[in-house]
């Protein structure tokens, strides 16, 4: 948390010359950043086994997902506990969308914009809650949700599941998740460093210093959680097709929940490269521990959370800054 | 035939129930300001406690919640003093996420080692009481009597113990209970060691009448957030009452509807409840 207001003091120092040195290697960034997009994009056409592209594929959607979760929670410090509901209710949205006819882009975008409307029903109400009762309403939002999704026989096809009518190629859903994830993921390397994005770390820091400047704290969180539920969705539609067919209690999980959330937690709040590299960490050994049962694997996200909480509040990104820091303070001391 | 009394007693039964479950949960927040979500992991082993006894020795349930007292004492002050205690003067999201890794490590162990088939045992307390027009089964008279002891064995405590009375100095301020001299980190880790027994001791009862699975304790963790928020923080009397208002609640709805609705709309209540007193949860939260 040091880390921020560091950056604002030092800018507020800054000579010109450095701000725009600054400026300049973040322009390089966003470079970089659309160079690794479009290289990863390219990725169906370089002749990979489909089971590699797979979990390729993973990888990506695990970015999307904690890249979503960072745009809301890892800027605002308000923790959802419910983005595994809204990556739910894309799903739902998308398979609903294209069996009733529509293309792929069309069932994505539908993903994506019911997932912004759930966002708002739940947003008005509860982001007026501080901390905890805030994390509180996530919660119960996504038991409901399950329960409600379950009932719904007729919509939803109730526990029997829904099964989407199109088979979309896994090349087609490569790109377009790794278009949702890559923009996601430039979105808060541009959000890092802008007068918005400090706006919103400012609530995290201290939500009533943030209001009594002026700051419109209400209307920023609004928009940060329905940003952050654009994505969700988007990725739940794209997801749902990968799945093909989809089951409440396969979707609202507790670990579809947990797993944005730890994975951005130990990359780093508002870092853009930091829940990325987790992603995929998290996404490969997956696949090697998948041998020694998947309960072992969400046993293993539990002890990383433990671990982020007692030792690295800040993540990866926070301990890298600290070493940096460090490094530098020594060199200046020689 | 049900009647509204046959359901005000079910109701009853199933509060005293979700009142021993919140009890363990609202002691923990109350002294250690953290949201416990380990507490359904406590569950989940006092169930599994009791069903390995009852199934393993052919013991009566009554010494399983017994024995899921004692485990969980002992699990809820090693967590607490390996862990928990570190986070007792940090933020309070940090105890709720602490916790919620904690439970979740705790889950994917209990799963692996002890999949996730549907455990029960035969049923202990046959038969029941016919008063006037209602039907009390055995059972509930059985949870009704184990609810109220522990209950009242946890008051007693509170009330009359010097312990007891440190712990509601601790929750009442802890700077200044610390500035009297009682010794925080001792205190926080007796009371989650309570919560820990109390929440063992109602997995336990539980497992009596529903299956065991590695999530019973996540199915009941909800609800009784429900109680404490209703109930308050801190009161006996407030969560005992939360406890029986949501039980005959539950137990109503499920009668009008089903059981599954009468959860969301359980749920939804607690949202609701959340907008109307925020200071529930919230306004503790910033106070400690």
């Amino acid at each position: 948390m040091t880390q921020v207001s560091e950056a604002t003091e030092r800018s507020a120092r800054a000579p010109s010359a450095t701000s725009r040195a600054r400026s300049r290697r973040r322009g390089l960034g966003v470079l970089a950043l659309l160079a690794v997009v479009v290289l990863a994009a390219t990725m169906p056409l370089w002749g990979l086994e489909s089971y590699t592209l797979s979990v390729a594929y993973t990888v990506v959607f695990y970015a999307a997902v904690a890249q979503a979760w960072n745009l809301m929670s890892g800027f605002t410090g308000y923790i959802s506990f419910a983005h595994g509901a809204l990556v739910g209710i894309g799903s739902y949205a998308g398979v609903l969308a294209m069996n009733a006819g529509s293309g792929l882009v069309v069932a994505i975008l539908a993903g994506a914009v019911t997932a912004v409307v759930s966002s708002l029903l739940i947003g008005l109400p509860s982001l007026r809650l501080h901390g905890i009762a805030f994390a509180f309403a996530t919660i119960f939002f996504q038991a409901a949700l399950l329960i409600a999704v379950q009932k719904a026989v007729p919509l939803t096809g109730g526990s029997q599941g829904l099964t989407a009518k199109d088979i979309v190629p896994l090349e087609t859903l490569f790109i377009a998740m790794v278009v949702v994830a890559g923009t996601a993921t430039l979105l808060v390397h541009l959000l890092r460093r802008s007068r918005l994005g400090l706006r919103l770390l400012s609530i995290r820091e201290d939500e009533t210093a943030a209001r009594t400047i002026g700051i419109g704290t209400v209307r920023l969180k609004l928009g940060a959680f329905a940003l952050s539920a654009m994505f969700a969705g988007a990725a739940g539609a794209v997801h749902a097709f990968f799945l093909a067919t989809i089951f409440p209690q396969n979707v609202f999980t507790l670990q579809s929940s947990v797993e944005p959330l730890v994975l951005t937690l130990i990359g780093g709040t508002a870092s853009a490269i930091g829940p990325v590299v987790m992603a995929a960490i998290y996404g490969i050994s997956q696949e090697v521990l998948q041998q020694l049962g998947s309960e072992l694997h969400l046993a293993m996200l539990g002890v990383v959370l433990v671990l982020a909480v007692l030792f690295a509040r800040n993540g990866l990104a926070g301990l890298v800054t600290t070493w940096r820091d460090r490094r530098r303070k020594g060199r200046a001391d020689d | 035939m049900t009647t509204p009394l046959q359901l005000l007693v079910n109701g009853i039964a199933l509060g005293s129930l979700l009142a021993v479950v919140a009890f363990g949960l609202a002691l923990v927040f109350g002294v250690m300001g953290v949201v416990n979500f380990l507490h359904a992991e406590l569950l989940t082993i006092g169930g599994y406690v009791t069903y390995f006894l009852v199934t393993g020795t052919g013991a009566p349930a009554l010494l399983g919640v017994a024995l899921a007292v004692a485990v969980g004492l002992v699990v809820g002050y090693g967590v607490q003093r390996a862990v928990v205690g570190r986070v007792a003067d940090r933020p309070p999201l940090d105890g709720l996420l602490l916790t919620y890794g904690l439970s979740v490590f705790g889950l994917g162990l209990i799963t692996y080692f002890l999949t996730g088939d549907y455990r029960s045992y035969p049923a202990q307390f046959d038969g029941g009481l016919r008063l006037g027009g209602v039907y009390v089964a055995a059972r509930d008279l059985v949870v009704l009597a184990v609810c109220v002891v522990l209950l009242l064995a946890t008051g007693a405590l509170l009330r009359w113990t010097r312990m007891g009375a440190a712990m509601r100095a601790v929750a009442q301020h802890r700077e200044a209970a610390a500035a009297c001299g009682i010794n925080l980190a001792r205190i926080d880790a007796v009371a989650y060691a309570l919560g820990g027994g109390l929440g063992a001791a109602a997995g336990a009862i539980l497992s009596t009448s529903f299956v065991t699975t590695p999530e019973l304790g996540h199915q009941w963790l909800l609800i009784g957030f429900v109680v404490v928020v209703l109930g308050g923080l801190g009161s006996l009397v407030g969560v005992v009452a939360g406890g029986l208002v949501i039980g005959v609640l539950q137990v109503v709805l499920g009668y009008l509807f089903d059981d599954s609705w009468a959860q969301l709309q359980i749920y939804l209540l607690l949202f609701a409840l959340l907008l109307i007193r925020p200071g529930g949860l919230a306004r503790k939260a910033e106070a400690t």
